[in-house]
């Protein structure tokens, strides 16, 4: 058949063509490493300890003692004493970045209910989001222990109410308010009286013993540039009409239509080998950086399946770039942003609900959204072939629109 | 030398600026995703959110406390919460994406707490939307905070009231009349106590320096994009480049009676150029529309930007001096713009992080410049704590134009 003559020598340009290999394959590897390694290193951030220099004018006392105790107890910070004289001179030249300073009679106007603040100073160093983290811990550490202090002695209070009460009625005595709430909050620091235990859905975990999903969509980012290729193919196109070799393919004894599948073949194969070797490496490269590995789901003839289709798609895409767009630039930046768009708007890396509704339907007129939709049915939710038929249905129909067009508004000149 | 590199310069401007593409791609871009990200992670904690997620709520208490519970969640601006009454259906429907999470609260949540067991209440969580479910998960926690509050309280109450000889012998009603009271008069006291904690947290600067202002996300997004996309520049100056020779345009320029210098500085000016006609587009929308702080040193600024524009020319140089084909360069030069994308921290600021990613984030002049314009905006930097920065990118720009002089073929 002629078209696969014009698949052949395509084909063999793209082998002997080193860059275009290396784009097409190292280039959203080395973006899903990348980004794997971002996320897995921002949660490294999250869990780094910042050391918070402390003042202590109350250095005897009981409830600084707790305060500080409380701070360093698996919140991501560590005090650390310092010198009063030495700190405003320190932040200023940039020694240190904050200082906590707590005040000369602290413990005792807790345990009376004065109000009393802790200062945390800052100097020209501290960045703001430093600042906001610390203050946000101190905040809560320091909210906690006015509570339970304040408790006490709000339970107190009510037992001197009754102090004119008959001995035997009386039951609001300090020991046993202080018992009781001391035990109370040693248990609760083991195991709070309400806790919030999370599971995955029954219905997804059912026959797999080890599912771990991960965190990041190797399927959005693959769906991803699958659909770039669609501007490789548009760009071959281009290339070929500005050199002429495409008039010359023309004035062959080749159907027009032989003509357009002989240049999407070369293309499909590529898109298809991308997404498998993107999804095999992923297995093999994430654990490597602690990840996770993605999970493949029960069902290899439909990930197929949404392979073959998603490169069919890519590839009709590529030739209705081509008919639509006029210019160099038009195939290379314009058709760049619309693809990038596409794939944000699809869902492909941005979380739907930051999206809103109003972008969540736009996302359903593009076909990345219904590519992925397929691939999280059979992965994720372990779903089988039958279940993304429709999906593979709208798929097949972004396919028939996109060739359609682009077939009826080529310019075969 | 000077005018003809100008001249040089102000014909690259023009080639890049009428070309619809590459506009779309190095101003359109970065501020789709710079907006796009700081409207995501700044909309969390600002007034108007448009964000809303799908729970599921399962309530099989019949007590007080499961109630206060979904009051609490139902309460949830962010949240649009179901009633279901089987927690098998709800587990379905969130095993297909019907909703982020589905939260169920035990038949025996008031009764367990009443008598001071510890209870769990669970979560059933989405994984084709953890980002969604953890906020729930987040509003969950809050909500039970006060309940559990409330019950450790009334649990309290109880015990020390049964130690007394005489309680038990009063009649029920009389006893759970006098519990009722007694938590009524510490609830108030707790609210009160929660309004104005004995114990306050003030944040100051210390003498001489400025107040920092509360981080909005916008600030990291439009510079760390900028800066970005300042890089995906590399690549179209490296392709015009050698372009240029393919098309035989370069040879013609070196025949003509320009000192070859001139050529190749000219090139150079105009891709600076572009570069900063992306740091005023970028930080002019930023100011306008998203109220980005524009920073205390309009000096550092500009010199910062200087410097990002030398780094960014000269990388592009280095890129065309080694690569031998337009296409390659436009290639590589695309690989180049992802890596420095992500390593350099355009997303997250990588080059706090310790150990391996951290220094590697610090071999990028990406993570130079975005560190130091986020400084800028949001710390307030002046002149000399930018001054590292500055001399870091000028400093990669050298050795970019080095090692470009020395293998640059100017057939």
């Amino acid at each position: 058949m002629n078209a696969l003559s014009v698949a052949f020598k395509d084909l063999l340009l793209l082998l002997k063509d080193r860059g275009q290999i290396l784009l097409l394959f190292l280039v959203p590897i080395g973006f899903i490493m990348a980004f794997s390694a971002a996320f897995s290193a921002s949660e490294a951030l999250e869990e780094q300890v910042i050391t918070v220099p402390v003042v202590n004018l109350d250095p005897g006392g009981e409830m600084s003692a707790l305060l500080l105790h409380n701070l360093n107890d698996d919140r991501g910070l560590q005090t650390q004493d310092y010198d009063q004289a030495r700190v405003e001179a320190d932040l200023k030249d940039e020694t240190i970045k904050l200082a906590l300073t707590i005040p000369a009679n602290f413990s005792a106007d807790v345990q009376d209910g004065t109000q009393t603040t802790l200062r945390l100073i800052y100097g020209p160093a501290a960045s703001s989001s430093e600042v906001q983290a610390v203050q946000l811990v101190v905040d809560g550490v320091a909210a906690d222990l006015s509570l339970e202090t304040q408790l006490v002695d709000g339970l107190s209070q009510m037992g001197a109410m009754m102090a004119d009460a008959p001995p035997d009625v009386q039951v609001f005595t300090a020991e046993r308010i202080k018992g009781q709430a001391e035990s109370q909050f040693e248990r609760a620091k083991e195991t709070p009286l309400v806790a919030l235990s999370a599971k995955w859905p029954d219905q997804i975990t059912m026959n797999r013993e080890d599912f771990s999903p991960s965190t990041f969509s190797v399927a959005g980012f693959a769906v991803m540039f699958a659909f770039l290729t669609a501007q490789a193919t548009a760009t071959s196109i281009f290339g070929e009409k500005k050199e002429g070799t495409f008039r010359r393919l023309l004035a062959a004894p080749l159907g027009k239509w032989e003509l357009l599948v002989g240049k999407m073949l070369p293309n499909f194969f590529v898109a298809i080998l991308q997404m498998v070797i993107i999804f095999a490496a992923s297995m093999v490269l994430l654990p490597l950086i602690g990840m996770d590995a993605p999970t493949l789901g029960h069902s290899p003839l439909g990930l197929i399946l949404i392979a073959i289709l998603v490169a069919l798609c890519s590839t009709s895409l590529g030739i209705l770039l081509a008919a639509l767009c006029r210019t160099e630039s038009q195939v290379g930046g314009v058709s760049s942003v619309v693809l990038w768009v596409a794939g944000m708007v699809g869902g492909a890396f941005i979380p739907a609900f930051v999206l809103g509704d109003f972008l969540n339907t736009i996302g359903k007129a593009v076909p990345h959204y219904w590519a992925l939709q397929a691939y999280n049915d059979l992965t994720i939710r372990g779903l089988g072939v039958a279940d993304i038929l429709p999906e593979l249905g709208i798929l097949a129909g972004f396919v028939a629109v996109f060739f359609v067009i682009g077939l009826l508004r080529f310019k075969f000149d | 030398m000077i005018r003809n590199s100008l001249a040089v310069a102000w014909k690259d401007l023009l080639i890049v600026l009428k070309d619809k593409g590459a506009l779309a791609v190095y101003f359109l871009m970065p501020l789709l995703f710079a907006s796009l990200l700081g409207i995501a992670f700044g909309g969390t904690s600002s007034d108007e959110t448009t964000i809303e997620i799908n729970v599921l709520l399962v309530n099989q208490d019949s007590g007080a406390y499961g109630q206060m519970l979904a009051d609490g969640l139902k309460g949830a601006e962010v949240l649009i919460v179901e009633d279901l009454a089987d927690a098998a259906l709800a587990d379905q429907r969130v095993a297909v994406g019907d909703a982020a999470a589905a939260v169920v609260i035990p038949a025996d949540f008031t009764a367990k707490i009443d008598v001071g067991e510890p209870v769990e209440v669970t979560i059933i969580k989405d994984p084709t939307q953890q980002e969604a479910a953890s906020i729930v998960a987040g509003i969950t926690n809050q909500a039970m905070a006060e309940i559990g509050m409330l019950g450790e309280l009334r649990y309290g109450i109880h015990a020390v009231m049964v130690q007394a000889p005489d309680f038990n012998q009063a009649p029920p009603e009389l006893r759970q009349a006098v519990e009722a009271q007694t938590l009524g008069v510490i609830w108030t006291q707790v609210q009160e106590m929660r309004q104005n904690p004995v114990v306050a947290v003030k944040d100051e600067a210390v003498s001489g320096t400025e107040e920092l202002q509360p981080w909005d996300p916008i600030t990291y997004y439009i510079p760390s994009f900028t800066v970005a996309f300042a890089f995906f520049l590399v690549g179209q100056m490296a392709a015009t480049l050698l372009r240029e020779k393919e098309e035989g345009t370069f040879r013609r320029l070196m025949s003509s009676p320009m000192p070859r210098s001139a050529v190749i500085g000219g090139k150079v000016l105009a891709y600076m150029g572009i570069v900063f006609l992306q740091v005023i587009v970028m930080f002019t929308v930023g100011y306008a529309l998203f109220k980005m702080p524009l920073g205390e040193s309009p000096l550092a600024l500009l010199l910062l930007t200087v410097a990002l524009a030398l780094a960014s020319a000269s990388l592009g140089m280095l890129l065309g001096a080694l690569c031998r084909t337009s296409q390659q360069a436009d290639r590589l030069g695309m690989v180049l713009g992802f890596v420095l994308l992500a390593l350099g921290g355009s997303i997250m600021p990588l080059f706090r992080a310790e150990g391996f990613i951290g220094i590697v984030s610090r071999l990028t002049p990406s993570a130079w410049g975005i560190e130091a314009y986020m400084g800028l905006v949001a710390d307030n930097w002046n002149l000399a704590r930018t001054a590292p920065n500055i001399l870091a990118l000028l400093g990669f720009a050298v050795v970019f134009f080095a090692i470009a002089v020395w293998r640059f073929k100017y057939e």
